[in-house]
């Protein structure tokens, strides 16, 4: 380290005199100027301009220009600055240059975060998947999840919602718990426990995923979802101001093809339609716009670099009256005092809000069977509101005889609101060249709102108006010290690494609710919750800590051969003494075969990585291992019909030996760079294997117990893969650039055990499409996770089955020997293989970059289309037009039923234009270094054979599998088009 | 030495944040469940014990405000519901052709149990309670073994043979219990119930609003009339189930008939009367916790009604015509509605007579859309105040009068007990004789089980009856030609006896799935 600040300085020494010597003799002859740039057209200072063979040099000033007197007439001149390419250029005296610098995307002396430390990705042992900032600046986005997305292999984003703000699902290698938390694990800085969603992408430098366990393993007990380490940027040379500025339109992609309000009175009899009925999609859905602004400024002066941002984000959903809301700060500063001690401080603070969005923002309505559900099977005979704008009706017994979802939207009012305060403390000090301690103190604060009012509230009754306001606060700290030291003993290099660290967090959280009102005409009541005859309330508080100590050995021998050994020992407040510390080891080598290879050969490198960690799973929730009464209004009883009793309640059994899940991973990688490092290939193939599952384990209805269910630890998951990633500088000529990234996952799931039983059946998140009897999932031994249930469609019965006692036109399903419909696996919802592709073109002052994404061999669960078609409500979907009649008899049902079948499973796979941005840099404009526009455009098209919204969404939760992929009025991802402008000063 | 040199180089700053991380070095790892939540534990006073009370009074409730909870009884001949939309799993059990994987049929099974555990709870630690007042204790034990009788009779009512479980965080497989023995434990549990409640319940808006030792006497009444019926035909508990009915008569807890069966089911007189003997007290308009079998739903679509309840035709004319000629008809006005439906601004108030209805036309039970029309709250609603009877006391005073009649000893007291009824539904003071209206002669059993048929029609005690005394396929081909059939399905009623769920509900699939072993 000490070293290259020397180099360094040295350097800058060198080019200043250079630099002085030049300008006195600038009269000479021989002189050339020029202009250095980056791919943008961003003047780039302080890059060295050196004349081959001479010592005669130069830097280029703040504008980018430079100006050399050369010693020959004619001579080479090597251009070069930290993270580009170097370039020899010929030049004669007289010449005016204009260079532009390519970024060096020779990913090996990249510099790789990898928890508590980094390392060279030459050196890595591990499976460790790295997005810069350049591959995704190009892109307009406001979410730090679209930067992952199909950027990495092994790393699966999918946006299971398109509302504004909704839930986006990131699963590291296939999922390995059933009924536990499979989101991976997010660290800020250092801190663990960040929040994607919070994030501006634009203060993103890196984001590092630990994919295999050898490589997680240092997280330990929260480690076995994988790591996402996200490393903000920080400032470095001279003062820079960005102002970035995009607006965008958004609309559903497409238009499901209902009845008109005529066809519809017609096909299910209702009273005739009334001044032209309604048309749902078109009173429901909305041409949203978008603005995100984004202001940054950065640079380094003497000792202190500084890095500060802000972003403001106004996401209107293209559901009505739906909004997202994000403003950020961040300051990233850092100092040097003295030689041997740096500080650093990042703070950020960001405000979310959402506007009318529901579970976790993934839904414009608080009722499952509400919003786009309900619009597509709600009675369009009558307009939603008469002349007088009042509401024609509330509710029809045809179609879905819920509250009118219009109404409903239209008159609710509620609000998330969400801070998030993190405020993070780096102190490194060398104590002597090889030993350094760290300290990292993360302190993060959060608090949260909710308040929420709806006139006419969701459901199947109109009910009278109802409001909800609550408040949580969660603080959390992290406190993690860190030694490292370092050895080198001949060609062999030794860095050992200890830690101590504590995480603590606590939530505390009130909350109250209260409806029908003393008063009429109340606007959003949720603050006068008071004037409420019907009260509940609510608090509560949650803590948990974790105790962890790490140590970890890395050792390299003569740049060939790499070894790390890690071990984490994890104690949680989560689980009992007894069962409360976890250790969890990993080892991995890597061997280089570089020194083998031919100098001037296909292959510059051949690395072959291998490795083994175990990693836990502690995603439960605090005291789960105690037993208690439930106490809360649903408990109470009123024995005269108005005013409340206490009531309290059995809360169900519980295992007080709780520990955590373990996760053993097995993972083989190569690493292959060829033709002069402009390829690079990396290929992993990787065995996990979940044991000791934190599963919500089944108990009978007889046992009484409230959640049917208790969390105890059985069953193992095995996910097995391959993940792969190309990338490739194809053309780098002075004028045209051509980058691409290819990257593909597999994955393959099996559940070897549960435990005893062969199967359960569930119904993900309470959604129950078929009543509450109906399973729409099935957990088997054998099988992959995901699993769809349900009963096998052969068509409709004939005319000509009418002697058996068959309905002619009803639909006809396999049935056993008892005259039963045969339930059984009828698709899967977890996809197996997904791709990315990623280019980055420039030509001239023109940059485009197109991502395309891929997501194969899944299947789709189409409850929306199985109502729209006629399960249990009247139908509303053309395909009913072709049903069953006495003299065509199609294979489409002419009656309702109520069974759910592989008739609804349709195929889900697609191939997606996710990006598609085109930006020209203006150059040579004054007052302004840089000013870049650009037009681009988000899901413009979708090849897929799926017939319903959108293929990738699905109504269910992100944090399990249980139920992947079924659409249940799913929240469909809009196409957009955006255009935006860069400015930097 | 090293190590030495090294202190010497660290600032005193470096050294205070090591004895910061120092300080953190003995993390707190234990929790401390006390501080947020109420553990088992604390089930050692009175007052936690009456909250668990009120609890399972709760928990009785979350299952009996739904029409599945009754899900059997739409196999009565009395009510009905429409063909389709989402009433196939009601339409199944009204025809009898229920298979394992029937809708709605998991409700009724699953919250009783979730009765009996939370009843478990406090009854297995009732030695641990020694804070407090402990004669309250006796009161409200009493209930916990009341309401656990209570889930256990309609559990056995609905499903015929169910595990028994008496224990909590079992981790026994549950088995099927014999009938026998499933009626054992209801009767033991009665008899400490009826030793343990109070001959008045203190504090309470209405008789029936908690249980008194009467009301534990009623239901064992009621238990004895199915020990002695079907399946388990033990005829000696006809005399036990008199015994008892007569007990809850004679002993003074306050039981009368209603002057008006209507009133009883308003909003506004739902407390005015001393009819219920046990009642499960609706609060919809304050808790967002009513009545769910009530209300819209038992009107047609056509008026915007859920199309969930409604009358049997057959019944129907039947009930006309006995009505007509024993001069009974305030009490079948009281039944149906014939009056016109303030509902829907669009389309207009629908008809007084329910053949004009175009969508599935059926009789509307006034016990279920409602006693009087006017009262919007109900009307309007699907989730309304409206009580809900579990037991009340004509239905005492009929079990008394066919008790008495099937065992044999047939008094002027049972006479009495039928002629009662029979007063108020011919609009008489049912305290006063009327030799117009009075019985005194005739098959007194037979006599008081049409008189129960009438009496509590649409409050799905009728299927309970017709499956007693194994009458079921009589009374489901007993079909007006005006019935309508399922067109979608062409399906009718099924008339076969020996059908393995014709007499009980089948336990549902899901049921199977958690406990193969309960298979039939």
């Amino acid at each position: 380290m000490k070293k290259t600040k020397l180099k360094h300085s040295k350097v800058r020494l060198l080019s200043f005199f250079m630099f002085v010597l030049l300008t006195s003799m600038s009269f000479s002859q021989g002189k050339v100027t020029g202009t250095i740039t980056d791919n943008s057209g961003t003047p780039v200072p302080g890059v060295n301009i050196l004349e081959t063979g001479t010592n005669n040099g130069t830097v280029t000033d703040f504008d980018g220009n430079f100006s050399i007197t050369l010693q020959k007439n004619t001579s080479e001149l090597e251009i070069s600055f930290l993270g580009f390419k170097s370039q020899q250029k010929t030049a004669s005296a007289g010449d005016t240059l204009t260079i532009v610098m390519q970024e060096d995307l020779e990913s090996l002396n990249e510099v790789i975060v990898v928890g508590y430390g980094t390392s060279k990705r030459s050196d890595l042992t591990m499976a460790v998947s790295s997005v810069s900032s350049k591959s995704f600046e190009k892109q307009p986005l406001f979410r730090a999840e679209d930067a992952l997305q199909s950027r990495a292999a092994g790393v699966q984003v999918t946006k299971t919602s398109g509302a504004p703000g909704g839930g986006i699902k990131i699963r590291i290698r296939g999922t390995n718990s059933i009924t536990r938390g499979n989101n991976p694990l997010v660290v800020i800085d250092g801190v663990i426990g960040g929040d994607l969603s919070t994030i501006n992408p634009n203060d993103i430098k890196s984001l590092n995923i630990l994919k295999d366990a050898s490589a997680s393993a240092i997280y330990g007990a929260r480690g076995a979802n994988g790591v996402i380490l996200i490393t903000t940027k920080k400032g470095t040379g001279v003062a820079k101001l960005d102002v970035n500025y995009f607006t965008s339109i958004s609309s559903i992609p497409k238009r499901l093809p209902v009845f008109s309000p005529q066809q519809y009175a017609d096909i299910n009899g209702t009273p005739a339609v009334v001044d032209g009925g309604t048309d749902y999609q078109d009173e429901f859905f909305q041409t949203a716009i978008l603005n995100n602004l984004q202001l940054s400024a950065s640079g380094k002066e003497g000792k202190l670099s500084y890095f500060l941002s802000g972003n403001y984000v106004d996401q209107e959903g293209i559901v009505i009256n739906t909004d997202y809301e994000r403003f950020s700060l961040r300051a990233n500063l850092e100092t040097r005092v003295g030689d041997n001690l740096k500080i650093g401080l990042n703070i950020y603070g960001a405000r979310e809000k959402r506007h009318n969005l529901f579970n976790g923002g993934s839904r414009a309505s608080s009722d499952n069977r509400g919003g786009v559900l309900s619009i597509l099977t709600y009675d369009p005979t009558y307009p939603v509101r008469n002349a007088d704008g009042t509401y024609n009706q509330l509710q029809s017994s045809y179609g879905s005889i819920l509250v009118n979802p219009i109404a409903v939207i239209t008159e609710k009012n509620n609000n998330n609101i969400n801070d998030r305060f993190n405020i993070n403390l780096n102190l490194s000090y060398d104590f002597s060249p090889a030993f350094n301690y760290t300290l990292i103190a993360g302190n993060s604060i959060g608090h949260s709102n909710s308040e929420n009012y709806a006139l006419i509230p969701d459901g199947s009754s109109v009910i009278p108006p109802r409001a909800s306001f609550s408040s949580s606060n969660l603080t959390r700290y992290q406190l993690s010290n860190v030694f490292s030291y370092n050895k080198d003993i001949g060609n062999t290099k030794i860095k050992l690494t200890g830690i101590y660290e504590v995480t603590k967090s606590q939530i505390k959280s009130a909350g109250g609710a209260s409806g029908a009102y003393s008063q009429d005409g109340l606007d959003n009541a949720f603050y006068l919750l008071e004037l409420g005859t019907n009260h509940t309330i609510n608090a509560n508080q949650i803590e948990s800590t974790v105790q962890s100590f790490v140590g970890r050995a890395e050792v390299s021998i003569a740049q060939n051969l790499f070894i790390t050994g890690i071990l984490r020992v994890d104690q949680s407040s989560t689980f009992r003494k007894e069962n409360r510390t976890g250790y969890f080891p990993s080892v991995s080598a890597a061997y280089s075969i570089k020194d083998w290879l031919p100098e001037d050969g296909l292959f510059n490198n051949i690395k072959l990585r291998g490795g083994y960690g175990e990693v836990g799973n502690d995603n439960i929730p605090a005291l789960s291992t105690y037993s208690q009464l439930v106490l809360g209004t649903n408990e109470n009883y009123a024995f005269d019909g108005v005013s409340s009793a206490i009531g309290l309640d059995y809360a169900g059994q519980v295992d007080a030996d709780l520990k955590w899940e373990t996760t053993k991973q097995f993972n083989v990688g190569l690493d292959f760079t060829f033709l002069n490092n402009k390829l690079n290939l990396s290929i992993d193939w990787y065995k996990k294997n979940t044991v000791d599952l934190l599963l919500n384990a089944p108990l009978p209805y007889s046992s009484g117990d409230p959640n049917g269910q208790y969390i105890t630890n059985i069953g193992e998951v095995e996910n097995t893969g391959i993940d792969l990633s190309l990338d490739a500088n194809i053309i780098d000529k002075n004028d045209l650039y051509w980058n691409a990234n290819f990257n593909l996952s597999t994955t393959s799931n099996k559940i070897i055990s549960l435990g005893g039983v062969d199967q359960i059946l569930v119904q993900p998140d309470g959604i129950r499409p078929g009543g509450g009897q109906i399973n729409t999932y099935a957990i088997e031994v054998g099988k992959p996770l995901g699993q769809m249930y349900g009963a096998t469609f052969l068509g409709t019965w004939k005319t000509a089955d009418a002697v058996d006692g068959e309905v002619p036109g009803s639909p006809k399903y396999l049935r056993d020997s008892d005259g039963e419909n045969v339930l059984g696996v009828i698709g899967n919802g977890i996809p197996q293989l997904t791709w990315g592709f990623n280019n980055t073109f420039s030509y001239k002052g023109f940059d485009l970059n197109v991502l395309l994404r891929g997501v194969h061999d899944f299947d789709v669960y189409n409850v929306t289309y199985s109502e729209m078609v006629g399960r249990g409500k009247n139908a509303n979907h053309v395909d009913f037009l072709n049903r069953w009649t006495p003299t065509n008899e199609t294979e489409t049902p002419s009656v309702l039923d109520n069974v759910l079948s592989d008739r609804y499973i349709e195929k889900g796979g697609f191939v997606r234009l996710s990006n598609i941005t085109l930006g020209y840099t203006f150059k040579n404009i004054k007052l302004i270094q840089s000013l870049k526009v650009h037009v681009s455009g988000q899901n413009l098209f979708t090849i897929t054979d799926y017939t319903g919204f959108d293929p990738e969404v699905s109504a269910t939760s992100n944090g399990t599998d249980l139920g992947p992929s079924l659409d249940y009025g799913a929240y469909p991802n809009p196409r957009t088009v955006t255009l935006g402008v860069n400015i930097g000063f | 030495m090293k190590i030495h040199k090294i202190y010497k180089k660290v600032s005193s700053k470096i050294l205070l944040v090591l004895l910061v991380c120092c300080a953190f070095s003995c993390a707190e790892l234990d929790e401390n469940p006390e501080e947020v939540q109420l553990s088992p534990e604390a089930l050692s006073s009175v007052e936690t014990l009456r909250d668990i009370v009120t609890g399972i009074y709760r928990n009785t409730f979350n299952g009996a405000r739904w029409s599945d909870y009754y899900l059997a009884s739409y196999g009565g001949d009395d009510v009905t519901t429409h063909s389709s939309k989402n009433k196939i799993g009601f339409r199944e059990s009204d025809w009898r052709s229920q298979t394992i994987s029937s809708d709605r049929t998991l409700l009724a099974y699953r919250d009783s149990y979730i009765v009996i555990a939370a009843a478990n709870v406090a009854i297995n630690a009732q030695d641990d309670i020694v804070n407090g007042d402990l004669d309250l204790k006796d009161i409200y034990l009493g209930e916990c073994y009341f309401l656990r009788a209570l889930s256990y009779l309609h559990l056995t009512r609905t499903y015929g043979r169910v595990p028994i479980v008496l224990e909590v965080n079992s981790t026994e497989a549950p088995v099927r219990a014999e009938f026998v023995e499933i009626y054992q434990l209801i009767e033991a549990d009665l008899q400490k119930a009826e030793s343990l409640l109070p001959n008045n319940y203190p504090g309470i808006p209405a008789l029936g609003a908690r249980p008194s030792k009467g009301a534990a006497k009623a239901f064992l009444a009621r238990l004895y009339m199915h020990w002695a019926g079907y399946p388990v035909k033990d005829n000696g508990k006809y005399a036990l189930a008199a015994t008892k009915a007569k007990e809850v008569i004679d002993g003074g807890f306050g039981y009368e008939l209603s002057d008006s069966l209507r009133k009883m089911w308003t909003v506004a007189d739902r407390f005015n009367h001393n009819e219920g003997v046990f009642t499960l007290v609706a609060c919809a308009a304050v808790c967002n916790v009513g009545n769910r079998t009530t209300g819209r739903l038992g009107l047609p679509s056509t008026t915007g009604g859920w199309n969930e309840t409604f009358g049997e035709i057959a019944f129907y004319e039947d009930m006309e015509a006995a009505a007509m000629a024993e001069g009974t008809m305030v009490r079948y006005n009281d039944t149906y509605i014939s009056e016109l439906i303030p509902r829907g601004k669009k389309p207009h108030k629908l008809g007084a007579d329910w053949r004009t209805f175009s969508d599935e036309a059926h009789p509307i039970l006034r016990k279920v859309a409602g006693g009087d029309m006017s009262e919007s709250v109900v009307v309007n609603s699907t989730n309304t105040d409206l009580n809900r009877y579990v037991l009340r006391y004509a239905d005492v005073l009929l079990t008394y009068a066919e008790a008495s009649g099937r065992s044999g000893n047939v008094t002027a007291d049972a006479w009495e007990a039928l002629n009662k009824v029979r007063r108020r539904a011919a609009g008489l003071d049912s305290n006063t004789p009327d030799a117009g209206i009075d019985l005194i002669a005739g098959d007194l059993a037979e006599l008081a089980y049409t008189e129960r048929k009438w009496e509590l029609a649409g409050e799905f005690e009728r299927w309970h009856d017709l499956v007693r005394m194994e009458r079921v396929a009589d009374a489901l081909a007993n079909r007006s030609s005006e019935e309508l059939v399922d067109i979608a399905n062409s399906k009718t009623p099924s008339l076969d006896t020996s059908g393995k769920y014709f007499y009980f509900n089948p336990l549902p699939q899901v049921v199977i799935d958690r406990a193969p072993q309960l298979a039939d």
